[in-house]
């Protein structure tokens, strides 16, 4: 197969894993494992231990907070959920590297962010349908059916 | 009786008479050909009637070699094609073996050129996982503390200065690459022997600390000073891409272009340290 080009990125797929288990687990569990990938984490990107699970954690406390409010669980509103967690998370990783690394200059590449985004947008969708499918064994064709699950009011509990 | 007898000794003149006439039309139809050097009325049609035949022979025997041609002798062609495109793959899986094998071996001469130009013992590695974060510029290398890896020491290739080691494990270790923005290293502006220090800026590097009155331009070199003992003097960092100059302040904005393409980097060179406690270790094992 022939080599994607450069200018398409690498899709950061790991944090589409984090929503994944932020949105779809209970809290102790979801908590302790995404604390144990950002400890994993810590060991191939960065260089100030400890920086990603607090931010995992940060990005899991938000996202449970959310998702305890909405209504709407269709896998296709998990896509500006997913994005706008990207972007929290990049300032999030901006502002403490910066206050970690004092006299450093960061530079915010929106080129690479905005491109991410767009590329996590597209992904999410599959990703989210190939986790379920691995957590609870969900049919791998609802990518045809998605945001076509319950009609009329929604919200309405009988 | 004898009447009968008469009758059957008369020669038969006819046909003699008809050959003789028809040989000598033949002979006056040759001479008269000979002489105008052109065929006659019945040759011309004799002529046409012999090309229109000849004509329809001619493209039936073509057709037939056509089909022949083009469909009897293809009928094996299907398996003859199949076994020519496996031919052509298992080539151009080859001929890519070969292309990977002279690129590399074009990389490690050049490695082994710059491990000798170095004077302090050097090891080499292979860079084996990338950093995915936006913030940070590391790389994971497949040497570590058991082969005399330290954190500090400064990492190279052919084209120039990579980084310095940041932290080890037994057989792995993280290098801090200069782009990174929590990477400083001390170096000169080759042409003038102007000190700074540089900075990462993710994908380039800031040139900090030169004073306004120094003269830099663009395309100037840039090379380690050897002044923090972590790199040995010389080693090319990049080239000078931009050169401002505010107003307030003492010093140059300077932007540098790395030497280095951080995205294909593949095999690198460490260089140790002449006295480190690691490499005596390293060194006793191998004794």
């Amino acid at each position: 197969m022939a080599t994607l080009p450069g200018w398409l990125g690498t899709p950061d797929l790991f944090f589409i894993l984090l929503v994944f288990i932020s949105v779809r687990f209970e809290i102790l569990s979801g908590a302790i494992l995404i604390l144990l990938l950002g400890l994993a984490m810590d060991i191939f990107a960065g260089i100030f231990p400890g920086l990603h699970p607090l931010i995992y954690l940060l990005l899991f406390g938000l996202i449970q907070a959310i998702n305890g409010r909405l209504f709407i669980k269709e896998k296709i509103y998990q896509i500006p959920l997913v994005m706008a967690c990207y972007l929290l998370t990049n300032t999030a990783c901006f502002i403490i590297n910066l206050l970690l690394g004092l006299g450093n200059t960061l530079i915010w590449d929106w080129q690479a962010i905005v491109q991410q985004m767009l590329m996590l947008s597209i992904l999410t969708i599959p990703f989210f349908i190939l986790f379920d499918f691995f957590l609870n064994n969900q049919p791998l064709g609802q990518l045809t059916t998605m945001g076509k699950g319950r009609r009329g009011n929604r919200f309405r509990n009988t | 009786m004898s009447i009968r007898r008469k009758k059957k000794k008369q020669p038969r003149l006819k046909p003699y008479i008809l050959f003789g006439l028809s040989l000598t039309v033949i002979l006056i139809l040759i001479v008269s050909t000979i002489g105008r050097q052109q065929l006659n009325t019945p040759q011309r049609l004799g002529l046409n009637i012999i090309g229109h035949g000849q004509s329809l022979l001619t493209r039936t025997g073509a057709l037939g070699s056509r089909i022949w041609q083009r469909y009897v002798v293809l009928w094996g062609i299907y398996d003859e094609n199949i076994e020519l495109r496996s031919q052509l793959d298992a080539s151009r899986k080859k001929n890519n073996e070969f292309r990977e094998a002279m690129a590399t071996n074009v990389q490690l001469k050049r490695l082994i050129s710059l491990k000798q130009s170095i004077q302090s013992p050097t090891l080499s590695a292979d860079v084996v996982g990338r950093d995915p974060s936006l913030w940070f510029r590391t790389l994971i290398i497949n040497r570590g503390s058991r082969d005399g890896v330290e954190k500090g020491m400064p990492v190279v290739c052919d084209r120039g200065v990579v980084g310095q080691i940041f932290d080890t494990s037994p057989d792995f270790a993280k290098v801090l690459l200069a782009t990174d923005p929590n990477s400083a290293i001390n170096v000169l502006v080759q042409k003038n022997r102007v000190q700074g220090i540089l900075k990462g800026l993710g994908k380039e590097y800031n040139l900090q600390y030169i004073m306004k009155n120094a003269n830099v331009e663009e395309g100037d070199a840039v090379v380690t000073s050897g002044l923090s003992g972590i790199f040995p003097k010389g080693l090319l960092v990049g080239h000078v891409s931009k050169v401002v100059n505010n107003k307030r302040g003492m010093f140059q904005q300077i932007t540098i272009k790395p030497a280095v393409n951080f995205s294909r980097l593949e095999f690198l060179v460490i260089i140790q340290k002449e006295n480190s406690l690691a490499r005596q270790g390293f060194m006793g094992k191998i004794k």
